[in-house]
């Protein structure tokens, strides 16, 4: 044992142990910014990433090319037949755009978004485990971007940014087990808060919990953000309910969500960087 | 200049993690080149360097990555260390080797990591987490370690030669 401890490289690991412990210590105290060394690796990175995602999006162009020429000869058959079928897709098309109006207006996002100050930033690497759902954009405190600034796109809310970089951010998206966002039922107005496990998030879901048992949620209610939490704002869309299910003690129900927000071929996102508030 | 080759090798891996491999998912699941790398390194190298690697490995998927920092730095120092110890035993390093410890490792990280962040929490099933998403990425991880393997001994072979010279 004393020949352990008389051990130089035994003594170092077990020095950098402590100053590891110490560090992740001090990292779960709640910081406001990254130290220069994260912000200096994040700098580093970053460009790598930002060039091998626009390579894999050039590959991925370059290959769908051919592909698409073997099935245009098809294609093209196919398509003199559905000419038959326009005026019915018409028709539907006129269904889906009232639709589409009636949801807008419902959720009157238009023209909340209006007073809201936004910046686009393009989505360039995703975390590196199989644990998470997070992903980094290519703005940082450079752009006026902060920690705590909640990220949507047209389609709904994405997440929250939960550190920054000069020129890069890290968003948690609400699919994350470990992401919470308050949300309310648009039919309803009754208040729940949705969150993800490990299972769900892998299938690109998310559950909407603290349902009373008396709320009458129904599959296709709209869910969007409630603005209880201080970093979302009031209004943003969240998902569909997909189905219900009582909780395991019964004295609750929770539902199954469906994100607005396509969270496997996320590119271009926008941040909150203004509220109508301020 | 073997420390700068490591260190540019994790550089490239982890960048090429979160981008290209996204797309490249198996099952569900990406490789684990990060350590994969640990692995090979350690295997060849021994404990002191393996644990350097891993160290560096970890310092680098904490700062790229979500969750509590020094977590993965942890994890793949010890990795990398114990692994190492191993690598006086394997001496003619073959592929299988480097295949079974890295089935090995990321299995075990995955189940720390698993028990620590998601089943203490009561955020999922142990099965799903299993079958799900801890095999594939092993098996997947495995796969990799092979050709990444091969090219960490072609390059310790160059620069061994450089500085016979």
């Amino acid at each position: 044992m004393r020949e352990l401890f008389t051990n130089k490289y035994f003594i170092l690991l077990l020095v950098i142990t402590i100053l590891l412990l110490v560090i992740t210590a001090l990292y779960t105290a709640d910081r406001k910014s990254v130290t220069y060394g994260e912000d200096l690796v994040g700098a580093i990175i970053t460009p790598f990433q930002a060039l091998f995602t626009s390579a894999t999006e050039g590959i991925r162009n370059f290959s769908g090319y051919f592909s698409d020429i073997k099935e245009l000869r098809e294609k093209n058959k196919e398509m003199a037949e559905q000419i038959n079928e326009l005026s019915n897709t018409v028709r539907k098309l006129e269904q889906y755009k009232l639709e589409n109006e009636r949801l807008r207006g419902m959720l009157a996002l238009k023209d909340t978004m209006e007073d809201y100050g936004l910046v686009a930033a393009e989505v360039i690497a995703k975390d590196s485990g199989n644990w998470f759902n997070s992903f980094t954009i290519n703005k940082g405190s450079a752009d006026n971007l902060a920690v705590r600034q909640a990220v949507i796109t047209s389609g709904g809310l994405v997440g929250h940014i939960y550190e920054i970089g000069t020129n890069w951010a890290k968003v948690i998206s609400i699919i994350d087990a470990n992401s919470s966002v308050g949300a309310v039922i648009a039919r309803t107005r009754d208040i729940a808060v949705v969150e993800s496990d490990v299972e769900l998030q892998n299938q690109g879901l998310c559950k909407m919990t603290y349902i009373g048992k008396n709320v009458s949620i129904m599959s296709g209610d709209i869910a969007e953000t409630s603005g209880l939490g201080g970093i979302y704002p009031k209004g943003i869309l969240i998902g569909k309910v997909r189905e219900i299910r009582p909780e395991t003690a019964g004295i609750s129900q929770y539902a199954i969500l469906e994100p607005a927000v396509d969270f496997e071929r996320i590119s271009t996102v926008f941040v909150i960087t203004r509220y109508p508030e301020e | 200049m073997k420390g700068l080759i490591y260190t540019v090798l994790a550089v490239i891996l982890c960048a090429l993690q979160t981008t290209v491999f996204e797309t490249l998912r198996v099952f569900g699941a990406r490789a684990n080149l990060m350590m994969a790398l640990v692995v090979c390194v350690a295997l060849t190298r021994g404990s002191f360097v393996g644990g350097a690697i891993g160290l560096l490995c970890g310092l680098i998927t904490d700062v790229m990555g979500y969750g509590t920092f020094g977590v993965n730095s942890i994890l793949m120092l010890y990795t990398g260390v114990c692994i190492g110890f191993f690598s006086f035993k394997f001496y003619r390093i073959r592929g299988i080797v480097a295949v079974i410890f890295s089935i090995f490792a990321v299995f075990t990280y995955n189940l720390i990591y698993y028990f620590f962040v998601y089943y203490i929490w009561g955020k999922g099933g142990m099965w799903f987490a299993i079958t799900k998403i801890i095999i594939p990425e092993c098996l997947y991880t495995a796969v990799i370690a092979v050709p990444l393997q091969k090219l960490i001994i072609a390059v310790n072979r160059h620069l061994d030669i450089k500085q016979e010279r």
